[in-house]
């Protein structure tokens, strides 16, 4: 899946919050967005998704309009997690996971079902936790039920685009790690993986390319290594010299 | 093997149970409310009433146009609540939703009230047409019930951490509006036309008849099947409407299709029975605590659970104080406003 963003203008009521971003994101590539609070990435990945339109500028999926699709057609080509996921009513890990299968009308209790609901639930370590209402779960927990049902629905798709904004919020570090890996696989099986990351350790991690986001346009991006320097940082999140040296990811 | 520890454990089989025992006791409760009541009946008389065999013309009448209309209605009217209760749960993301509680069965009352004062003159020219005539009460009823729906779709339906509240203060205003509209219309009418109202609005099925309940079953089986065929959506809105449309569920369409149904599910219970509330709140409560929220168990369940609760609450109702019988939605609310007070002080962390 390719997905071409021509000089989207996003407002919220009159403020701007995005103003001429472009880029492209290829099948294959996991592209982490980094920035400040406010610097409008969640407002970008709530764009791709198509729950916010664009005021100016074009989304294109495979050189078709995003506008164009219906939200049956982009079910069934991206998924999306988004920053703060809730569930009403005791559903369980299990069933929250299934509800990814739904756009793609794969029953639960069929076999194919069956293996990617449970493949998700092993890979964000939920096998303990199955069975247990999401409501009763610490925070961590519920976002990996939530990541889980992402995985469901993005490993249906033949070339998924999946959008993630924050998911490692919660996550102790086996469970990041965990789903870095997750998402390195899928981008080797040729899904398009765009991800919103703080912790710029794991962003230079698991990203081809970041794209660093500032007051609502892209501010540089590159491969992580070149773009993660001590003064960008301090100049990106406002630091000081000592504080930004020290969160210069070290080369792998 | 991980497959094998992975199987799906009680869920389906506790469905099964629930569903056998509700199944059951509606089966015990039918059987008793066609038995007894003022007049106690006996078997043969019952089995005459279905055609098999001879028994009492006097109590075959009885059973045939008084108890069975009214057996049908309960367990209609039980059934539609419910399922109203767990669609507006689902779509205020709530489990104190409830068409009572919203002010939607007061809008259909209003509806309804409308009609037995002013409708005779007014609709006279629409009364007129014979096939229509029965429909026009669920009608204005359903008009009333759906109007209330859009006020507290529009208004009570935020997100946050005051939704609760919000929605429940928004149920107190549409009820308000509501009472006033019925209040002024028992003002304009006469005191017989205040009289039946009143019963009425208490909540019964003491005046139920086969040529008005014909028309209303109609239309609470076309509002069952529809709700019905929503359940897999109505989980997906769990999630929030955010998340249902990512997963591809038009929530817009979504929010439009429950809004009518359940206005014609409450507008075609209430024009028959008057407000009977707290149904549509306990009955999908207690099915969620027994086999899970998932809703192509609990509507089924509910449905039954709904059919069950009213059958047997009128039951109670028409046998507590004999010769007179205590209207059922006094019975109802008895039974079941403590439980919503419960259900509160539960939900009351989340409420601030």
């Amino acid at each position: 899946m390719r997905m071409e963003v021509q000089d989207i203008h996003v407002r919220r009521g009159s403020n701007p919050v995005l103003s001429g971003v472009s880029a492209t994101f290829s099948a294959g590539e996991v592209v982490v967005l980094a920035g400040p609070n406010g610097a409008g990435k969640s407002t970008f990945l709530e764009t791709l998704s198509g729950e916010l339109v664009p005021s100016a500028g074009e989304i294109r999926l495979d050189g078709k309009p995003l506008s164009a699709l219906s939200l049956e057609a982009r079910a069934l080509l991206r998924a999306v997690l988004p920053q703060r996921a809730g569930v009403a009513f005791d559903f369980t890990v299990r069933q929250v996971a299934e509800m990814g299968l739904h756009p793609h009308g794969i029953g639960s209790a069929g076999a194919d079902g069956r293996r990617l609901v449970d493949e998700a639930i092993l890979d964000m370590d939920l096998l303990r936790l199955a069975e247990r209402p999401v409501t009763r779960l610490s925070g961590g927990e519920q976002q990996r039920a939530h990541i889980a049902r992402t995985l469901v629905q993005a490993r249906a798709m033949a070339q998924p685009l999946l959008l993630l904004d924050e998911p490692t919020g919660g996550l102790d570090y086996r469970h990041q790690y965990a789903l870095a890996d997750v998402l390195r696989r899928a981008a080797g099986a040729g899904a398009t993986v765009i991800v919103s990351l703080h912790d710029l350790a794991l962003a230079a991690r698991i990203a081809d390319r970041l794209l660093l986001l500032d007051g609502g346009a892209i501010l540089a991006e590159g491969p992580p290594q070149a773009l993660l320097t001590a003064d960008r940082i301090a100049q990106l999140y406002g630091l000081d010299g000592p504080s930004a040296e020290g969160l210069v990811p070290r080369a792998a | 093997m991980a497959s094998a520890a992975l199987r799906q454990p009680a869920s389906p089989g506790r469905t099964t149970v629930a569903g056998v025992a509700l199944g059951g006791l509606l089966l015990l409760s039918i059987v008793l409310n066609l038995r007894f009541g003022a007049v106690p009946i006996a078997t043969a008389d019952m089995l005459a009433a279905f055609g098999l065999g001879e028994g009492d013309p006097g109590n075959v009448m009885v059973l045939r146009e008084i108890r069975l209309p009214r057996l049908l209605s309960a367990i209609a009217v039980g059934a539609t609540l419910a399922l109203a209760g767990s669609a507006l749960q689902a779509l205020f993301r709530n489990p104190l939703a409830e068409p009572g509680l919203l002010g939607v069965s007061t809008g259909a009352a209003m509806g309804a009230a409308v009609w037995f004062v002013l409708g005779a003159a007014l609709l006279a020219p629409l009364a007129a047409i014979l096939w229509l005539k029965p429909f026009l009460l669920p009608g204005l009823a359903f008009l009333g019930a759906l109007i209330s729906i859009l006020l507290v779709l529009s208004l009570g339906r935020r997100g946050g951490s005051g939704a609760t509240v919000l929605m429940l203060l928004v149920g107190i205003g549409v009820n308000a509006i509501g009472a006033a509209i019925i209040g002024l219309a028992t003002f304009m009418g006469t005191d017989t036309e205040m009289r039946a109202l009143s019963i009425w609005l208490l909540g019964s099925f003491a005046q139920v008849e086969w040529h008005v309940l014909g028309p209303a079953l109609l239309l609470m089986g076309i509002a069952a099947i529809g709700l019905l065929s929503t359940a897999r959506l109505l989980d997906l809105l769990a999630l929030g409407e955010a998340e249902a449309r990512h997963l591809g569920v038009d929530t817009d369409k979504l929010r439009r299709r429950l809004g009518v149904l359940t206005a014609i599910a409450v507008g075609a219970s209430v024009s028959i029975s008057g407000i009977i509330g707290f149904v549509g709140l306990v009955v999908p409560h207690m099915i969620r605590l027994a086999v899970g929220p998932a809703h192509r168990a609990l509507m089924p369940l509910a449905a039954l659970g709904g059919a069950l609760a009213l059958s047997a609450a009128d039951l109670v109702g028409r046998l507590i104080a004999l010769p007179a019988e205590l209207p059922v939605g006094i019975v109802t609310a008895l039974v079941g406003a403590p439980l919503f007070i419960a259900m509160l002080l539960r939900n009351v962390r989340r409420l601030a």
